[in-house]
């Protein structure tokens, strides 16, 4: 019998799923296919090595969320106190005046946004030009997959447009370029209900969260709230934490 | 940060569904009163005891996921304290440390085996995997992690990551694993070779 990659997911992690004979059978090729023992053992130690990765990502979020300083303490003479002083006051006046949008409206930005990855299927993306277009995407050259979308775009059907328009958006918002990422996310909007329009309305809303522009922000995160998708929740924690 | 009231259900079907950023209020909200507990009753460091708590975090996220933890009967704070305490024990057992039978004591029967079966990563196979892991692309990266880390189903990622259906998103789960295996043996057999 071939035991797949799924067959030894379930043996590794829901044991539940698979019968005592199967269990009992596929041990025993175990013990006589040497070849598969390794593949057993790989496939452990790739969900091991899989989780250990998150734990430590997980572990450095949480050692950011609140991080322990650790206070040198210096001594200064009376002319160094007084320059610090100084500096802190030029520092903090500065800040007033300097930082617009708000902390908390930054943060909270910084905290959900992420680019969107490619879910566009290979078999899906057409010619080839298109192709090119979310393979620059995927390697992050934002500024030609731009250029590759856009001229896409001109001879796209409308119903191909919104993962054009889409991808566009987040290539702009990596770039920092909020008005096209908006103006794209809004043609998304514009088009036909598809598997586009919640990501859209969710960047959207980071988007005017970015420009500190909490009530549109808020307008979009209440729309993502009854929509009854996965963006639902994030709306909401996004939304309490406003 | 503040949270008024815990709503425990709610807290384990967010962290079921792959939010950290429950975890990390959580982590925070008993932060400063773990390490001061741990410092005074263990004698451990303000780092050691942070480590500890951190670790305690991902235990009790890691039983949750995989089903070890349903439903909670003592509240939030007493099950995270009661699996730190264990680390803690275990961390001082291990540093060959005097113990007062005093510290073992009345915790949750279930926290205490639950931070001992859990096993962090630690051969040099998946120490490697985990560097591998890093540099993956998305959706790969995102794929993995909701499957094997967050438990989710096919078909909840399909619906997470806006895929058409369960079986596009398993096609890729196999390919993208076939490529590390591929890697893993590659760079085994470049080791022999060295050998």
């Amino acid at each position: 019998m071939e035991y797949d990659q799924h067959f030894i997911d379930n043996y590794l992690r829901q044991k539940h799923l698979l019968t005592s004979e199967e269990i009992a059978s596929f041990e025993a090729h175990v013990k006589e296919n040497k070849a598969l023992a390794e593949e057993l053992r790989l496939q452990e130690d790739l969900i091991l090595g899989i989780n250990h990765f998150f734990d430590k990502e997980l572990k450095e979020k949480l050692k950011e969320a609140n991080p322990s300083t650790s206070l040198k303490v210096f001594s200064l003479n009376q002319n160094q106190t007084i320059a610090v002083a100084a500096s802190l006051v030029l520092l903090i006046v500065a800040g007033f005046f300097l930082f617009k949008p708000s902390l908390s409206s930054e943060q909270l930005y910084l905290s959900y946004y992420q680019a969107y990855p490619n879910i566009v299927e290979p078999a899906e993306r057409g010619q080839e030009n298109i192709q090119d277009a979310y393979a620059l995407y995927e390697k992050g050259d934002y500024a030609k997959a731009i250029e590759k979308f856009e001229s896409q775009l001109a001879n796209s059907q409308p119903t191909e447009k919104a993962p054009l328009h889409f991808y566009m958006a987040i290539s702009a918002m990596e770039l920092n370029d909020l008005p096209s990422a908006e103006e794209n996310l809004l043609k998304v909007l514009e088009s036909e209900k598809g598997r586009f329009t919640n990501p859209a309305r969710w960047y959207l809303a980071l988007l005017y969260l970015r420009n500190n522009n909490t009530e549109k922000a808020e307008e979009e995160l209440k729309i993502l709230q009854g929509s009854n998708s996965s963006y639902a929740q994030k709306a909401t924690d996004l939304f309490e934490a406003l | 940060m503040t949270i008024a009231f815990i709503n425990k259900k709610k807290l384990i079907e967010q962290i079921k569904q792959g939010n950290e950023d429950a975890l990390v209020k959580i982590y925070v909200r008993y932060k400063s009163e773990f390490i001061g507990w741990s410092v005074k009753k263990f004698n451990l460091s303000h780092e050691e005891s942070e480590d500890i708590y951190q670790d305690a975090i991902l235990v009790f996220r890691n039983n949750i996921v995989s089903n070890k933890l349903i439903e909670l009967n003592s509240s939030v704070k007493t099950y995270l304290f009661a699996v730190a305490k264990n680390i803690a024990l275990k961390k001082i057992n291990r540093s060959a440390r005097q113990l007062s039978d005093e510290v073992v004591d009345k915790e949750p029967a279930t926290a205490k085996s639950d931070a001992i079966d859990y096993v962090m990563a630690d051969n040099e196979r998946q120490k490697l995997i985990a560097n591998m892991i890093e540099k993956l692309k998305e959706p790969n990266r995102s794929i993995l992690k909701m499957y094997y880390y967050q438990n989710l189903s096919m078909s909840e990622i399909a619906e997470k990551l806006n895929y058409k259906n369960d079986k596009v998103v398993k096609a890729q789960k196999v390919r993208c694993m076939n490529e590390l295996k591929k890697m893993v043996r590659d760079l085994c057999l470049k080791d022999d070779l060295k050998d």
